[in-house]
Parts: structure tokens; C-alpha cells; sequence
């Protein structure tokens, strides 16, 4: 009975230790100056908001779309990748379909993952082998594209142009770019939504990703949870608002991340332990697709 | 009448069976039928011409001044070595154009057909939609031999899918329990192999079967208690105490009768 008990000791003691420096290893620390934790009041609510600094592109964001030829899941893929790396949060990303695949034009490092460009959508985000990322509104057909024999001048319409989607497929097959779809809710400062067009109109948690300016023009990147429960619409509206007028952001873009049946969310504080202040409601293992911000 | 507890278990009994017989005449609605079309050869193959209209296109205005309708009208599209034979005439006319040609065609076997086809296409035929794949699924091979012209076969063939991956959702959005018959799923499958997804989501009702499976019990109740409406929070609270109150009152009646000694 001793040995046994003394056993158990054992063991509870090396999981615990083996927890901590798998984590220790796994996580290292980030420079809080180009992230900022917080929340602020706006018409008696409270938004809880990362707040990222591009500056000298420290910053950057990672995107697994999809499982790899070699079977191994996103989870998987995001665990071997992030060893050693600066997590500063992971996320689910664009939406799944009814059979759990992903939903809309997708594209993983250069690896086609879904070519339907769905029409019930208008934002195509390009997540840059360089950690910046890039959102275009479809509707537009204005897409310019760098790198790989292309200067930025020519006009991509991708919806309009099976000529003009078949040339950014192989551009982001070259270039190695991911890319995924996802509801484009404010474009260049202005509600890209309204009561009437929007799809989605259930009452549930909301979390943005909202790209632009700060007041002195720096390049930031925000991820910001709306208070509550809101229709998609409703939730929009009054973020945009507190991004616009609380934080006087200028925004180029701002998208929906998925919090439906994948919603995941997982916060590190510049230590890396973890912050609770945002948190999804399912283990990373619900993870159809995982956006992950990091610092370099 | 007085009630007591086997009449609520007749109750119910009835509840339960009319909930079963229900999701049974759903299950049964779905149209199950699996004769697919066979895909056919090209027997009538029209003998290959040269079309004169394609020389009188403007060089410096390809796109505008390409006859599109005409080219529709005598071109087979079924039969590849007929446009490949369009095209080899157009590249000996004007090579350093030929780019542009290639567009025009592809503009011509995608966007003018889908107008012609836009009846066919606007209501729910899966005969003709997996006609349709079948013709088309084949451009993506005819880039593997020909690789002067992969772009326009891949643009050809990207379009096409990309539409009927996206009318899958459309036809899903108007008819919902759709979904269920043979041969939709059949084309969403084929178009998955293709990888063109489409996006078909779960209903409420099926969202909640899954979650009930998954005995995913707090997000239930979080989007009962968030996502719903006082009336309908209401009317399944009713429900629920429906159900609930019979063997609520049997299991009264079992202790009363115990201390009795009934």
C-alpha cells in the first residue's frame, strides 16, 4: 500500500513538473510595448481588447488553415511550430461548414485547401509569409498583388474573373500566401453591414479583428470581444464605434473570427502565462482553423 | 375525469411517437433515388472548321469585339480537339495576342454559357448539374497535356465548379431538408473531391441533435438561455414541466403509497 501511494506521488509530481516546462518551453516572453491587454467602457459596456503594435513588424500572425498532406491536424501543426515561439494568442479563424470543412476561397502556405469562392462572403484575407496580413473586399474587384512578377498595378477581380482567380490561385500557390474568406464588416472606416444584409442574425458571443491606424498613425492590430450577446450587426456597430470613438482608431478593415461551434481562444500575458480577460469556450482541440499572433 | 399517472404516460407515450413519426416522414421525404446519368461518350462530333468570324476581330479590342454568342453557337464545346483547333488558329493569326484569345474563349465557355444555362441553372436539376461536372472536370486533365493553354482550361474549369459549388448553396438556403436527398449529397461529395466546398450549414434543430450527442450540455443552455426569444424560452419551459411533471407525481404517489402501505 506505501509503495503504492508513494507511486502516485511520484507521478502526480513528474505531471506536474512536465506540465510546467512544456509550457515554460513552449512559451517565451513578448515585449508589452507592442501589446496591450486592457479594456475600456463605451455606452455603459465594457470591451476587452489586445491591442498590437506593428512597429517594426514585432508583431506578426500565423494562419493554419487546414490539416497538411501528412495528416497531422491543426493543433498538431500550431504545437510543433509554436515550440520555442512568442505566442501572443490563438484564435479560430474563418467559418466551417456542416461537415466541418472551410467555408470559402482558402489557401495554406501556398497549398490550395478549398477553391470555392463563396458568394455569401465579401473579405479575402492574405496572411503574408512575413506575418502581415492584408483583407481585400471582393465586391470591389480591386485586388493588387506584389511578389512573383507582379507590380501592384493590375485590378484583380476575382469574382467577376475566373481568368483573374485563377491567376491569384497560382500567385498564392508561388508566393506560398495563405488565404481564407470571411465576413467583411467595416472597410476603409465605413460599416461594410446593415440590419438588412446581414446573414447572421442569432444573438452570441462576437470577436473582431480590426486593422489600422492608432491616433499617431502607427499601424495597429486589434482583436476586441464584444460585450455580450449581439446579432452580428448589433455587434459591429457599436465595436466599430468604440474602436472609431474611444480609442479614435482609423480602420482599414475589420472581420468577423469564428466564436460558433469553434470558438476558441486562447490569451497569453507577456510572462506567458495565460490571460482570462478573453477565452473561448472549447479546448484548442475544437479548432478547425487557428489564426495565432506572435512576436518576433 | 380524474387524472392519474398512466394517463400522463399515455400522454407521453403519444408525444414521443408523434416526435418520432415526425422526424420519420422527414427522413422519408428525402428523395433517395440514385440513378445517376451516365457520363456519355461525344458520338456526334461536329467535323472541325475553321470559323471565319474569328478573323475579324479587333486586335487592340480582343474582349469587347470577340463574338462570343457566334463562337457558343458553332463551337462543340464537348469535343476538346475542337477548341484546341480554335485556338491553334487564333495563335497562327496573332501570337502576341494569344493571351488575350485565351481569355476570350474562357470568358465565352464560362460566363455566355452560364447566361444560356441561366434557366437550367436557376432551379434545382442534379441530372444536369452532374452533367455538368462531368463535362467540365475533364479541363482540368486537358492541362496536364496541354500546357500552352492550362490557364484557360483551369480558369474553365475553376469557374464551373465554383458555380455549382455555390448554387449547391443557394438551392440548401431554399430548400433546407434538400440536403438529405441521394443525389445532392452525391454532387456536394463530388464537388469536396474537387475541393470546392460549399457552404451548407446545420440547422437549429440539427444543431441541437448534434450538440445533444456531443453532450455539449452548458452550450446548449447558453444558447437556449442567449440565442432564443422569451416566447419560445416560455414555450419549451412548458414543455419541460410537461414532461417532467408525471413521474414527478409518480415518484409522489410511490412515496405516499409506501407510508401508507398501500
Amino acid at each position: 500500500m506505501k509503495k503504492l501511494i508513494s507511486l502516485i506521488v511520484v507521478v502526480f509530481t513528474t505531471s506536474l513538473y512536465a506540465d510546467k516546462t512544456s509550457n515554460s518551453e513552449r512559451l517565451s516572453y513578448y515585449d508589452p510595448e507592442y501589446v496591450t491587454i486592457s479594456s475600456g467602457m463605451n455606452g455603459g459596456e465594457a470591451y476587452n481588447f489586445i491591442w498590437m503594435s506593428r512597429k517594426n513588424d514585432r508583431v506578426r500572425a500565423k494562419y493554419f488553415a487546414a490539416p497538411d498532406y501528412n495528416g497531422n491536424n491543426v493543433q498538431k501543426r500550431y504545437q510543433s511550430w509554436s515550440k520555442g515561439m512568442s505566442i501572443i494568442l490563438v484564435s479560430s479563424g474563418a467559418y466551417l461548414n456542416d461537415q466541418a470543412l472551410v467555408e470559402g476561397l482558402t489557401i495554406d502556405n501556398g497549398v490550395v485547401v478549398n477553391r470555392t469562392l463563396t458568394d455569401k462572403v465579401d473579405g479575402l484575407v492574405i496572411v503574408y509569409a512575413t506575418g502581415g496580413i492584408a483583407v481585400t473586399n471582393l465586391d470591389n474587384g480591386d485586388l493588387t498583388l506584389n511578389g512573383g512578377g507582379e507590380n501592384g498595378t493590375k485590378n484583380y477581380d476575382l469574382r467577376n474573373s475566373s481568368w483573374d482567380l485563377q491567376n491569384f490561385i497560382n500567385w498564392s500557390e508561388s508566393q506560398e500566401a495563405t488565404v481564407f474568406q470571411t465576413h467583411l464588416l467595416v472597410w476603409k472606416n465605413k460599416l461594410d453591414i446593415s440590419a438588412t444584409n446581414s446573414s447572421d442574425n442569432t444573438a452570441k458571443n462576437r470577436r473582431f479583428l480590426a486593422a489600422g491606424t492608432d491616433e499617431d498613425g502607427e499601424k495597429v492590430h486589434v482583436i476586441i470581444q464584444c460585450p455580450g450577446v449581439t446579432t452580428l450587426y448589433q455587434g459591429t456597430k457599436k465595436t466599430f464605434d468604440f474602436l472609431r470613438n474611444f480609442k479614435d482608431m482609423n480602420v482599414t478593415f475589420m472581420i468577423n473570427l469564428d466564436p460558433g461551434y469553434q470558438d476558441v481562444f486562447k490569451l497569453y500575458n507577456y510572462d506567458g502565462t495565460i490571460n482570462n480577460n478573453i477565452k473561448g469556450e472549447k479546448s484548442i482541440d475544437y479548432a478547425g482553423n487557428l489564426l495565432v499572433y506572435y512576436y518576433l | 375525469m380524474k387524472f392519474n399517472s398512466t394517463h400522463f404516460l399515455l400522454i407521453i407515450t403519444a408525444l414521443i411517437l408523434i416526435f418520432i413519426i415526425t422526424i420519420f416522414i422527414y427522413i422519408i421525404n428525402a428523395d433517395y433515388s440514385n440513378n445517376v446519368p451516365s457520363e456519355r461518350p461525344n458520338l456526334h462530333k461536329r467535323a472541325l472548321s475553321t470559323k471565319k468570324f474569328l478573323f475579324n476581330i479587333d486586335k487592340k479590342n480582343i474582349k469587347q469585339t470577340f463574338p462570343y454568342n457566334k463562337y457558343l453557337d458553332s463551337c462543340d464545346r464537348f469535343d476538346i480537339k475542337s477548341i484546341r483547333n480554335d485556338l491553334s488558329i487564333l495563335y497562327s493569326m496573332d501570337s502576341v495576342n494569344f493571351m488575350e484569345y485565351q481569355k476570350a474563349i474562357s470568358i465565352a465557355l464560362c460566363d455566355s454559357l452560364a447566361y444560356r444555362m441561366k434557366l437550367v441553372l436557376n432551379k434545382y436539376e442534379p441530372d444536369s448539374l452532374i452533367r455538368l461536372i462531368q463535362w467540365v472536370e475533364k479541363f482540368h486533365a486537358y492541362g496536364d497535356i496541354d500546357q500552352q493553354n492550362l490557364n484557360m482550361y483551369e480558369a474553365i474549369y475553376g469557374y464551373w465548379l465554383n458555380l455549382i459549388s455555390n448554387k449547391l448553396s443557394d438551392y440548401y438556403k431554399e430548400r433546407p431538408s434538400i440536403k438529405y436527398d441521394f443525389k445532392y449529397r452525391y454532387i456536394v461529395c463530388r464537388c469536396i473531391e474537387k475541393q470546392f466546398n460549399s457552404s451548407i450549414s446545420n440547422s437549429n434543430f440539427e444543431k441541437v441533435i448534434i450538440y445533444f450527442i456531443e453532450k455539449n450540455w452548458t452550450y446548449l443552455f447558453n444558447k437556449f438561455w442567449n440565442s432564443t426569444s422569451i416566447l419560445y424560452k416560455s414555450v419549451v419551459s412548458l414543455i419541460f414541466i410537461f414532461i417532467l411533471f408525471p413521474y414527478v407525481y409518480i415518484f409522489i404517489c410511490n412515496r405516499k403509497r409506501k407510508k401508507t402501505g398501500k
